[in-house]
């Protein structure tokens, strides 16, 4: 049958239009249902279970299906995921509804019905000839889309009687929130009921009632209750507003280290990304971390300095806002006028981009109170309101909870409890909730996955050698930190007949494994690198690949992708031949041993003189490099040594750098270098690079301003520039000052991205000073390297080209994905270093240290300790102390506490211990040592003698 | 706000057909009596009028006829009303030109023009309602036209349209489907001899996507493979989704009740098994 569907539409420039679609409606659609006789199984994909029996429900005894309308979904979803939640139908009404409301439920409504175990089905309503609703006369789309469901769902109840004689049929609950849209059903002979009135009426499942999300708060809420925030314009007033630039649109920062505070980055198409800074609860109106805000600008006489000043909310429960207001006082302090910056306020919310957070539980005082506050791990985010029962079994725990809604009558937003982790401080706990935080898929890899590895006991075949060099004679091998199981790069120089050098990096083939579009390289790709944790390693691929197939261990035989230069001993490169080998490496090393055969006198073996060789030629490159500009950067890195029992760290070292680290290092960067030259050749469109943008000049100011201190001249207009100046830097009364300040221009520095040839004309790379740079040379670790692996062997003719390899876009999409999951990556990274350094300073109890201040801050110094590694805050005021006297002068930077006065880079001693006086965010805490001041620094000599008791001595110095 | 979803994951399309299915076809002829043919073709809600004369004498400069053959002209254009903004479409537009010339290619082909030297036949076809697959519907129409006033044709030409959606062929798109700017490609056919009249393609399509259309291709070890590489010089310029748009076709011709074809279009069916085709209810 066919339907026209008529509708008129306004154009940009004002005209109206006249739109006429056709509408097909069909006969063919199953109801979904396995075994349904009237359907004639004319149904696709999984089907909803011909006899439902769970779960257990009182309001209705007769095995069901549930028919949820859009609002039910797209607040629900986390009830919805529940295993117990089964044989459901999804309208397409409903699906379009939320797909055009948030993606990511969406998305989440997707992963349920391709989840055959679930049996969610999506039944194609509006394309059946019985379901198929016309809007009427006066009736606006969102009371169509009612009816349409209400229409389906009698459809089914009575499809229903129709396919069972059985008094006992199966029958379709709609599951409404909406009371009107309830009584209508009702009337109408459709079994509904609110999702709160089912839940509740499941009586093997009490649980799950605490994961319904509370939205009826907002309606029968004392209404005299205070309103704190401004009402949210709504969007199609934003809409306007935007476009005609009263308001702007941004994305939502709160900061980390003051809740009161946030910035909006204002997103526009022109270069000039300003940043607009936000204050006081009210101005950030209920606005989330991430979300995507409209923002007005405060007119100049409002403007405000950002502030230095270090705030954590720790208000109870109450709604007190006069509390508030005084805290908002103390951030607008006296500051000079160009210190002032584009201030605004929130209007409205023009995308949420909540997701369900990690943290804990702060109970209530009140014994029996079902609302608790909950923390998050991410200092970012507010504290959430959530209604549980299982408070006192939660409390202690780290648990995930989501927001639901944030009325403008509450201080805190309301949210629902969704899951529980374990107990706090657990190492697995710790290490799960530092994954979901910062969002690394880390489940085991499925069964699909693991269906396209190769079978075991693998050997080289005829076929794998096809278009492969055998290169299994050469002596190749290979050099890596200890105890490393993925080794994805090996070595080889020998001397030619001609006197030259042929000198050969070997890269693990993984993309011989990996072939385009199957699970595991859509896996991997999601994945996009593996995770190194301090005890643990999250692969990117199976471990059958990673420690196995593809890592190039000695004496036996692997695939390899080479890179071989015939060189002059000069390192001037001669020749450049790329090809899939075959090789035997003869030797992994670590880097100290293969320091020890370059140094020993004794040794004089091959694979010794091949390492002495290739050492020779990399000096040389490296020269080369660095007279080029190249930077050399410095960052505290520490290494832990790990109890093998216990897995509890017993001793944190820093990396200790060989001639041979950079050796490989040098081999590595020229490899990536000539793969990125000959794939950017053979596609100047859709080649995988990367690239290092300049920083702007302001990044410097730090930096500028730390040198002058030291009376130093720092130029940091070109990458040349600067390295000649850090190089500079030599004292001999100080010589960690050098490696202060290149850990400094560290943090000036931008982050190096991914991107596609095709979408950017910019390919310098500035840390390196290479016009152009790719990853090539660790695939077994991160995923672009396979795609630039798959591109050089097309490029060579060694393998052959797939679809989505030349199409720009989707490798624009990858790399957005690769970028996100490398950020993600360095930041669990961290996160889990600062976590073993708390359970390294847990056992050790109370240690003191040198320190030297890296940051001036206005109430407090941050400060670096050489010997772990290690960066902390001393901080100079506490709530019930009197206050110190402080005096900021921003344009050193120093801070004068009392009579003493800080600089950046001036040593000082300071006294690490553990507070675990917040048992969410246990932390380091430093307190000042020397120079003494009186009232401010702890006392020396008592320090050593209360190892067994630090909670409480410790705690002099709170913020 | 997110698009428009194509295809859904249930596998139903904008407007509820499948992505093998195609709309409802509705045709006409002799709807003119003082021309020598004409039809007039639906094809959902695309709709085109042709009307053929001749063949005659040769119009205008004489020196164009051509000797050992007839001339083929043809003149496409789209009525002001045809798309939803109103738009005055003057004659001799670049987009016209280019349509004719496409038509007259391909009913150069399939005309047996030899039987009329030094003649002229004119072909003009307008299109009243635009809704994606004009070309298509320009050239059913024109072949009905041309069946209609008589002129001797080496088989009938029928065309159809498909484009490709996330790994998946669609066939006959209608406007949206057009708009939302995925590769697509045009097709005319003689059915009988499975010969190509035309084949278009202004995207970039990767080379695989032509490998899986014609491995499902009926013309696997026929005639088609060679004319595969004739039509398609460059590795994106290609038929993606052959099978799909030929199986249209046939369907197209189906809906035109030439019998003879029937048997043609069962062997392709049989040969085409994994795209087993769902026929539809909608046709007349």
């Amino acid at each position: 049958m066919l339907k026209s569907r008529t509708f008129l539409k306004k154009t940009r420039a004002g005209g109206v239009l006249k739109i006429v679609r056709e509408h097909y409606l069909r006969d063919d659609i199953g109801c979904g249902a396995s075994g349904c006789s009237e359907c004639c199984g004319a149904q696709e994909g999984p089907a909803l279970e011909s006899w439902p029996c769970d779960p257990e429900s009182s309001l209705c005894p007769q095995p069901h299906y549930l028919l949820p309308d859009t609002n039910v979904l797209l607040h629900q979803i986390d009830i919805l995921e529940d295993p117990v939640i089964r044989n459901v139908i999804l309208l397409q009404t409903v699906l379009q509804e939320v797909r055009n409301r948030s993606a990511p439920v969406y998305k989440r409504i997707r992963d349920l019905i391709s989840d055959l175990t679930k049996h969610f089905y999506t039944f194609t309503n509006e394309h059946h000839r019985e379901t198929y609703v016309e809007q009427k006369q006066g009736e606006n789309a969102n009371d169509r889309n009612d009816r349409a469901i209400r229409v389906a769902a009698k459809w089914y109840n009575e499809h229903m009687k129709k396919i069972t004689t059985d008094e006992n049929h199966p029958q379709v609950i709609f599951i409404t929130n909406d009371i009107k849209n309830k009584e209508k059903a009702i009337e109408e002979g459709i079994p509904a009921y609110t999702c709160e009135e089912y839940i509740k009426s499941l009586t093997a499942n009490p649980e799950l009632v605490d994961r319904l999300a509370c939205l009826s708060d907002e309606g029968n809420e004392i209404e005299s209750r205070k309103v704190i925030f401004p009402e949210h314009v709504p969007l199609s007033k934003l809409q306007q507003g935007i476009k005609s630039g009263t308001y702007l649109q941004g994305t939502f920062r709160a900061s980390r280290e003051n809740y009161l505070e946030a910035t909006v980055w204002v997103h526009g198409d022109d270069e000039e990304n300003r940043e607009i800074i936000l204050q006081g609860l009210r101005n950030l109106n209920r606005a989330v971390h991430e979300d995507i805000v409209a923002v007005e600008l405060l007119p100049k006489s409002q403007w405000v300095a950002p502030s230095s000043v270090v705030l954590q909310d720790d208000g109870q429960n109450g709604d007190d806002v006069e509390d508030e207001e005084e805290k908002e006082n103390t951030l607008k302090t006296a500051i000079n006028e160009k210190m002032l910056r584009p201030s605004g306020r929130v209007v409205g919310i023009i995308k949420r981009n909540w997701r369900p957070f990690c943290g804990m539980l702060s109970k209530s005082d009140i014994k029996e109170s079902r609302r608790h506050l909950f923390t998050p791990a991410d200092k970012r985010i507010p504290r959430i309101r959530i209604e549980t029962r299982q408070a006192s079994t939660l409390e202690g725990q780290r648990i995930i909870v989501a927001i639901d809604g944030w009325p403008k009558n509450s201080r805190y937003p309301n949210g629902h409890f969704v899951k529980n982790l374990g107990a706090v401080g657990d190492k697995e706990t710790e290490t799960e909730v530092l994954l979901l935080e910062h969002d690394v898929p880390h489940q085991p890899f499925s069964q699909a996955v693991l269906s396209f590895l190769p079978k075991m006991p693998w050997n080289i075949t005829e076929e794998d050698m096809k278009n492969r060099e055998d290169l299994r004679h050469l002596c190749v091998c290979s050099v890596d930190p200890p105890k490393c199981t993925d080794i994805d790069d090996a070595l080889h120089c020998r001397e030619l007949e001609n006197g030259n050098l042929e000198v050969g990096v070997h890269i693990a083939d993984v993309s011989h494994f990996i072939r385009p579009g199957n699970a595991l390289d859509q896996e991997s790709a999601k994945r996009g690198t593996t995770v190194y944790l301090c005890e643990k390693r999250i692969d990117m691929v199976p471990e059958l690949l990673s420690s196995n197939l593809c890592s190039l261990r000695s004496n036996v035989d692997r695939l390899a992708f080479s890179c071989i230069w015939e060189m002059n001993h000069n390192a001037e490169i001669l020749k450049t031949r790329f090809t899939k080998s075959a090789i035997n490496s003869k030797a992994s090393l670590t880097y100290a041993e293969a320091q020890m055969r370059i140094d020993s006198a004794t040794m004089n073996d091959d694979i010794t003189t091949s390492l002495r060789g290739l050492n020779k030629l990399a000096k040389i490159l490296k020269r080369r490099r660095i007279d080029a500009g190249a930077l050399i950067l410095s960052s505290p890195e520490v290494r832990f040594h790990v109890d093998s029992e216990t897995h509890d760290p017993i001793d944190l070292q820093t990396k200790e750098l060989r001639e041979t680290n950079s050796m490989v290092e040098e081999f590595m960067l020229l490899a990536n270098v000539s793969v990125a030259k000959k794939i950017h050749e053979e596609f100047s469109e859709n080649a995988l690079l990367r690239k290092h943008p300049a920083p702007p000049p302001s990044n410097y100011e730090v930096l500028v301003k730390a040198a002058k201190s030291k009376n130093l001249d720092f130029k940091t207009d070109s990458a040349k520039a600067l390295a000649d100046s850090l190089d500079q830097v030599e004292s001999p009364d100080f010589p960690y000052l050098s490696t202060l300040f290149r850990i400094l221009a560290t943090r000036c520095m931008m982050q190096a991205v991914y991107f596609c040839s095709g979408m950017d004309n910019d390919f310098h790379h500035y840390g390196l000073a290479s016009p152009i740079y790719t990853h090539f040379t660790s695939p077994i670790r991160r995923y672009a390297d396979i795609i630039v692996h798959r591109l050089l062997a097309v490029a060579i003719g060694a393998d052959s080209t797939y679809p989505d390899l030349t199409n720009k876009h989707k490798l624009a999409d990858l790399c957005k994905n690769l970028n996100f999951r490398h950020k993600m990556a360095q930041y669990a990274q961290r996160a889990s270093v600062a976590f073993h350094t708390q359970l390294f300073f847990k056992n050790k109890g109370i240690v003191n240290e040198e320190a030297y201040i890296l940051f001036v801050r206005k109430n407090a110094i941050v400060v670096l300790i050489p010997k772990y590694g290690l960066e902390g805050t001393v901080f100079f005021e506490e709530k019930d102390k009197p206050k110190p006297r402080l005096t900021y002068d921003e344009e050193m930077p120093s801070l004068k506490v009392e009579d003493t006065e800080f600089h950046i880079f001036d040593k000082v001693r300071v006294k690490i211990t553990l507070d675990s006086s917040n048992l969410q965010h246990q932390k380091i805490r430093m307190s000042l040592l020397e120079p003494q001041i009186p009232g401010i620094s702890v006392p020396t000599d008592s320090t050593s003698l209360n190892n067994d008791e630090p909670e409480k001595k410790r705690s002099k110095l709170e913020n | 706000m997110a698009g428009l979803e194509l295809l859904s994951d249930q596998g139903y399309r904008v407007d509820g057909r499948r992505a093998g299915e195609l709309r409802k076809i509705q045709a006409r002829m002799g709807v003119f009596a003082q021309a020598d043919g004409s039809a007039y073709i639906e094809q959902g809600n695309t709709k085109a009028l042709a009307v053929v004369y001749g063949p005659h004498e040769m119009r205008g400069s004489r020196s164009r006829a051509l000797p050992d053959r007839a001339l083929v002209n043809c003149q496409y254009s789209m009525a002001t009303f045809s798309t939803g903004e109103r738009k005055r479409r003057p004659h001799g537009d670049r987009k016209a030109c280019e349509m004719g010339l496409q038509l007259r290619q391909t009913f150069e082909a399939a005309i047996l023009t030899q039987l009329y030297p030094r003649s002229q036949i004119d072909i003009y076809v307008q299109v009243l309602q635009a809704d994606g697959g004009n070309y298509a519907a320009c050239v059913n129409a024109a072949t009905l036209a041309v069946l209609d006033a008589g002129i001797p044709m080496r088989d009938f030409v029928c065309a159809c349209s498909a484009g490709f959606v996330d790994g998946t062929a669609l066939a006959d798109l209608s406007h949206v489907e057009e708009a939302a700017g995925g590769p697509q490609l045009a097709l005319a056919l003689l059915p009988a001899s499975g010969q190509l009249a035309l084949l278009e393609m202004d995207a970039r399509l990767h080379e695989d996507h032509l490998q899986q259309g014609t491995a499902l291709s009926p013309f696997r070890d026929g005639s088609f493979e060679a004319r595969k590489h004739r039509w398609a010089p460059h590795r994106g310029r290609s038929t993606l989704t052959v099978a799909v748009l030929i199986r249209a076709v046939f369907e197209i011709c189906m809906t035109f009740q030439f019998k003879k074809y029937k048997k043609v279009y069962r062997d392709l069916l049989k040969r085409c098994q994994p795209l087993a085709c769902h026929l539809t209810h909608y046709y007349v």
